[in-house]
């Protein structure tokens, strides 16, 4: 419940940023640079004058931007790989799940970093590279949940009725795995979302003057010990965000999975 | 055992087989001319520097030759020049490697030896409110930015307080950033121990020893901790490769000389062979830690390597 509030009022600051904002987040100030915190500045001021919450609230746009493109590449592939290979069994099941599973031996930030770094830095080859390296986690999940579900009776007399393959899969087992995935999916967001502030924190991702959060806090370790407010605002912007999806997934989960539930109650 | 002690080995190598194969494809990501962008630092290279760039790589070759040939440098254990400053890649990557070790297993051992107990308590008082605190916590250490704890961190025991170095090569510059990598991976293992735990305390075992009057510290010591000690092999399987990822990134917060600010610099650089090195030198090294812990849990758990 909590989670999910925090979801809907990120996503409202984030829409409505331009009416909430009280300045332009690209405004710069030269009388104002690295000011403390003020009722005109509530979170204070950057290095260019440029006022933090402002910066804060538009950067929410990209913090989710980038969640749902690197979700959506992530859980598009792995939802198509894990169904094929479960519902197809044999030997190409075998073959893309050897795959998967090799992916899946590397740490995300590695597979993300090794595509940026050849890519290119920027925004959207970060989102790319955050997106393809959770594929292996969305097939993976995909898969054991095809797996169970192709067991069961709706799916032969589907077949029976003489529907194909691709049909079988689109219309009666994908609608199945569904809710799972909005669990997966929304772990997943959070994921994307410190991965792809990882990278811009390393200068791998979205580039100046870009009000993206992870940015942010790279270009306001500079001023660490001069204006400490540079980088307090938009970590916790980040760490609420992430922890809302954590939360709601938790939450979807643990009321989507009946054991778990008898286990709590 | 001996049968899959073998069995892991051949899986392990022809993991790295392929991920050297897509490691040495990585250079044909680069948009445009991976020669001309490598050379792009340097002024204007002429196209016979270019053609004579092209020709030391091997990039005028085919595929599969170049492979070929990146493969039989590597059995030599040549990881090919870096760029810039010349120097072979794997003597810079191995000049690095033991502190990028230090951080992530003094790391480990700070998530380790807080996570379990937590989790285990956790466990322990299932339903109550210190198991709600206990996992509110969890969650917020799964949810932290890394990079930003670090930077908390260092704003209030360097800065503020005064106690720790900022950044440095000795033992007490370390604190900071194992204890930021710690605390990340302290969550996610306090959860995973709480969830092994509940099913250990479901087990008929503890439920016998409970009805057959043993006191309770002895149920927890001599019959729930041992099943709990063989799944800290599995979190530590789990969480390992997660660890030595988020040290690249901990280690450019505290400009700890590691590989992971090693490999930042060279991304800076556009360095791709020294990139190439560290991907598959950290690809080794997780797929090995995979292995010999696959291996210790086969050793605890003899059922394991049966199925």
């Amino acid at each position: 419940m909590i989670g999910g509030t925090v979801i809907l009022v990120v996503l409202l600051l984030a829409l409505f940023a331009p009416v909430v904002a009280p300045f332009s987040p690209d405004q710069i100030g030269v009388g104002r640079r690295l000011s403390s915190p003020s009722v005109a500045h509530l979170l204070g001021t950057d290095e260019f004058g440029r006022d933090i919450l402002s910066r804060v609230l538009f950067g929410a746009r990209f913090t989710l931007y980038i969640g749902v493109v690197a979700v959506g590449i992530g859980l598009a592939c792995g939802v198509v790989i894990g169904a094929v290979a479960a519902y197809a069994g044999g030997w190409l099941s075998g073959l893309l799940m050897r795959a998967v599973d090799l992916l899946y031996t590397f740490p995300d930030v590695l597979i993300a970093l090794g595509l940026v770094a050849f890519l290119g830095p920027n925004l959207t080859n970060a989102m790319i590279a955050v997106g393809i390296s959770a594929i292996p986690y969305y097939a993976r999940v995909t898969f054991g949940v095809v797996l169970s579900e192709r067991q069961k009776p709706y799916v032969a007399s589907a077949q029976v009725v003489g529907a194909s393959h691709a049909r079988v899969i689109v219309k009666h087992l994908l609608p199945n795995v569904l809710p799972p995935m909005i669990v997966v999916a929304s772990l997943g967001f959070s994921a994307a979302v410190l991965s792809a502030a990882a990278l811009s924190f390393l200068g791998l991702g979205a580039q100046p003057p870009t009000p993206e959060w992870g940015l942010m806090l790279s270009t306001g370790r500079n001023y660490i010990t001069r204006a400490p407010w540079l980088v307090i605002g938009p970590g916790i912007a980040i760490f609420v965000t992430v922890m809302a999806f954590n939360v709601f997934g938790d939450g979807v989960r643990d009321l989507l999975d009946p054991r778990q539930r008898q286990r709590m109650l | 055992m001996t049968r899959f002690v073998f069995r892991r080995l051949f899986a392990a190598l022809v993991t790295l087989v392929i991920s050297s194969f897509l490691v040495c494809m990585l250079i044909h990501l680069i948009p445009g001319d991976p020669v001309v962008m490598m050379m792009a630092q340097n002024s204007s290279p002429s196209p016979e520097q270019l053609a004579a760039m092209r020709h030391v790589l091997g990039l005028d070759l085919p595929i599969w030759l170049q492979y070929f040939h990146y493969m039989g440098r590597l059995l030599h254990g040549d990881l090919g020049r870096s760029i810039f400053g010349s120097e072979p890649v794997a003597t810079l990557l191995l000049d690095r490697l033991p502190n990028t070790f230090a951080l992530a297993f003094t790391g480990l051992a700070i998530a380790i030896g807080f996570g379990m107990p937590l989790g285990f308590l956790a466990a322990y008082w299932k339903g109550s409110w210190a198991d709600s605190v206990l996992m509110l916590f969890a969650v917020a250490g799964v949810s932290i930015p890394n990079f930003w704890l670090g930077l908390m961190l260092v704003l209030t025991f360097s800065m503020t307080l005064g106690w720790l170095p900022v950044a440095g090569e000795d033992w007490k510059s370390m604190i900071l950033p194992a204890a930021t990598l710690g605390v990340t991976y302290m969550a996610i293992i306090a959860r995973m121990t709480r969830s092994s735990m509940i099913e250990v305390f479901n087990e008929d075992f503890i439920r016998t020893a409970r009805a057959k009057g043993l006191p309770e510290t002895l149920v927890m010591y001599r019959h729930a901790l041992k099943p709990a000690m063989i799944s800290v092999v599995t979190i530590i399987g789990v969480v390992f490769g997660y660890l030595m990822g988020g040290a690249v990134v901990v280690e450019n917060v505290f400009s700890w000389n590691g590989l992971g600010r090693l490999a930042i610099q060279a991304i800076n650089y556009r360095d791709y062979p020294l990139i190439q090195g560290f991907i598959l030198l950290f690809a080794t090294i997780v797929v090995l830690m995979s292995v010999l812990l696959d291996l210790a849990y086969a050793w605890l758990d003899p059922r394991i390597s049966v199925a």
